[in-house]
């Protein structure tokens, strides 16, 4: 009796995925590459999302960087940019990169992180759908959200003072009254900006100032009145962001912004241990 | 201490990866190693082992359109005496002459705990001329119907020019030979399968458009009749006009014979250049790399 309860301790110990409530991770592949000349020598693991629902409303990443120490106790740093994570994605799939062990390391011991799951939903108050956005220039639309700033530039009108005696002082009431740059300097540079990146066809273009300390505006998305994706691309640089559509904006057509609200992340913390190597 | 400084220097040529052989050396430049295990769908590998990728560099010698080089063998075997099997190659992709001086070779990766490896093979070096009769030129082409053109080159090998009364023959020939196999054929199954008529109905076709001496087409071609592939057993086969221009542009076969397609008809001044691995066009280099440190 003694003997099975200590075979099966055994076995817990070293089974690699980690089950937490309500969701699992199962452990997919090694990776490898190693090299004498001067690409860094890489390995990343594959995990998938087991037992969760993953869709365009949910969606997971790796938080931060996990910690991953091999079997002859070396810390392996790990890789923060694509494709080892850093982004919320739709494929169950997630990649943890590291910088490869030595050669005669045999196992990573362990691997300690966790997992997010991303929920989009106006429950969750990170889905925010718009209508009649182009009727509200000039406002915070996201003005529920206490750190968020996302404001629709009349571009047609900046554009006509723009060169004239009208210019500075319509830019200092739009930095006092509506928040655009904290300080006229910055609201100068916003603009003057705006109009130097500008493409031939403003028509088909929305400009926002944008406000995002934490980064946590997730996706923004135009609609037709039908449902139908109209924008095409999208380019952020600082506060301006700058969204390209396919046609010009109707009254009827929705914004729809994805935010990544606490109340929409569940933390999954996950652990595997003694991952032999390949 | 003079003995010491020998004992370096023979260790550091161990190790540099570099092998001479007269002018010839053989530079390891890098080792690339993809090692894997398990499945997914994100970093997907169509092969199911791990692999190790060296790449060498061909120095020391001349590379051109004219010097060229391919991989005879290589082996390999790690310091645990795995032997690494080879994989692929896309150098010399189906091993042909290359005149690139970069040499790819894709191996079963040593064991993990493997530290070095040891390489050795060689290499072949072509270089045809005139001289080695690994190039040759044929003139006088049109005014040599029916006769063997490399009788005086290659004593056992047969390239016969056909001519359009000769084409006319062999096709008639050709007509006979596949009535009577089709006839033997009937009495050997009874009824011939649709597959079979399908392709006895494809095989004339074939012929009817090589041998069709009144299409337009026609006069834009030339038939030789050869004992050998042409394809597999010369390196190269082009026909040229009198001016030095490659003009041609591809080939049908059916059976020992081989109609060339030209971009202009053939004249009197036009000719056939072979380029041939024969022995005497060939030299082989060696190579041997030891202690080769894995990353």
């Amino acid at each position: 009796m003694k003997h099975i309860l200590l075979i099966s301790l055994l076995l817990c110990t070293s089974i690699q995925p980690a089950f937490t409530q309500d969701a699992s991770l199962k452990f997919m592949q090694v990776n490898e590459q190693r090299h004498t000349g001067d690409a860094e020598n890489r390995m990343s693991i594959i995990v998938a999302v087991d037992s969760l629902k993953i869709d365009a409303d949910h969606l997971v990443q790796i938080k931060g960087s996990p910690l991953i120490i091999d079997n002859t106790g070396a810390v392996l740093a790990p890789f923060k940019n694509y494709p080892y994570g850093g982004y919320f994605q739709r494929d169950p799939e997630l990649s943890i990169g590291f910088k490869a062990p030595r050669r005669d390391v045999t196992e990573i011991e362990k691997i300690i992180g966790t997992v997010e799951y991303f929920t989009i939903s106006e429950e969750y108050k990170s889905k925010v759908v718009l209508p009649n956005f182009i009727n509200h220039t000039n406002e915070n639309l996201l003005a529920s959200s206490p750190s968020l700033k996302l404001i629709l530039i009349n571009y047609n009108a900046i554009k006509k003072a723009y060169g004239t005696d009208d210019y500075y002082p319509e830019i200092k009431r739009m930095q006092q009254e509506i928040g655009i740059g904290k300080t006229m300097k910055e609201a100068d540079i916003f603009f003057s900006d705006m109009f130097y990146f500008q493409n031939n066809n403003p028509e088909l273009d929305l400009n926002f100032y944008i406000q995002d300390p934490d980064k946590i505006i997730h996706k923004i998305t135009v609609y037709n009145g039908n449902g139908k994706q109209m924008s095409t691309n999208y380019s952020n640089s600082g506060n301006r962001y700058r969204i390209s559509l396919s046609e010009e904006p109707l009254p009827d057509w929705k914004l729809e912004i994805h935010v990544k609200t606490k109340a929409a992340i569940k933390e999954i913390p996950f652990q595997f241990n003694n991952i032999k190597l390949p | 201490m003079k003995s010491s400084k020998i004992v370096l220097f023979a260790m550091a040529f161990l190790v540099s990866g570099a092998v001479w052989s007269q002018d010839f050396n053989l530079f390891l430049q890098s080792i690339d190693e993809d090692r894997h295990s398990g499945e997914s769908r994100i970093m997907y590998h169509s092969d199911s082992i791990s692999t190790i990728t060296l790449t060498a560099m061909v120095n020391g010698i001349t590379l051109d359109e004219n010097h060229l080089i391919k991989v005879k063998e290589v082996k390999a075997v790690d310091n645990k005496s795995n032997s690494l099997a080879l994989i692929s190659s896309n150098f010399y992709y189906d091993n042909r002459y290359r005149d690139d001086k970069k040499l790819e070779r894709k191996l079963e990766a040593p064991a993990r705990n493997a530290t070095k490896i040891d390489m050795q093979g060689s290499l072949l070096y072509f270089n045809p001329t005139e001289k080695n009769k690994g190039k040759v030129f044929i003139r006088d082409v049109l005014n040599r119907p029916g006769k063997n053109l490399l009788e005086d080159i290659y004593p056992n090998a047969e390239l016969v020019y056909i001519d359009t009364d000769e084409l006319i023959n062999v096709k008639a020939e050709m007509e006979k030979l596949i009535h009577a196999e089709v006839e033997k054929r009937k009495m050997e199954v009874g009824e011939i399968s649709k597959e079979e008529k399908r392709e006895i109905e494809y095989t004339r076709q074939l012929f009817n458009d090589m041998f069709d001496v009144s299409n337009n087409r026609f006069e834009y071609t030339i038939t030789f009749q050869s004992d050998k592939n042409i394809k597999d057993s010369y390196f190269s086969f082009m026909i040229f006009n009198a001016e030095g221009k490659s003009i041609s542009s591809g080939y049908s076969s059916v059976d020992n014979l081989y109609q060339f397609h030209l971009i202009e008809p053939p004249t009197k001044g036009c000719y056939i250049q072979i380029i041939n691995e024969i022995d005497s066009a060939v030299k082989e280099f060696k190579f041997d790399l030891k202690n080769v440190i894995l990353p």
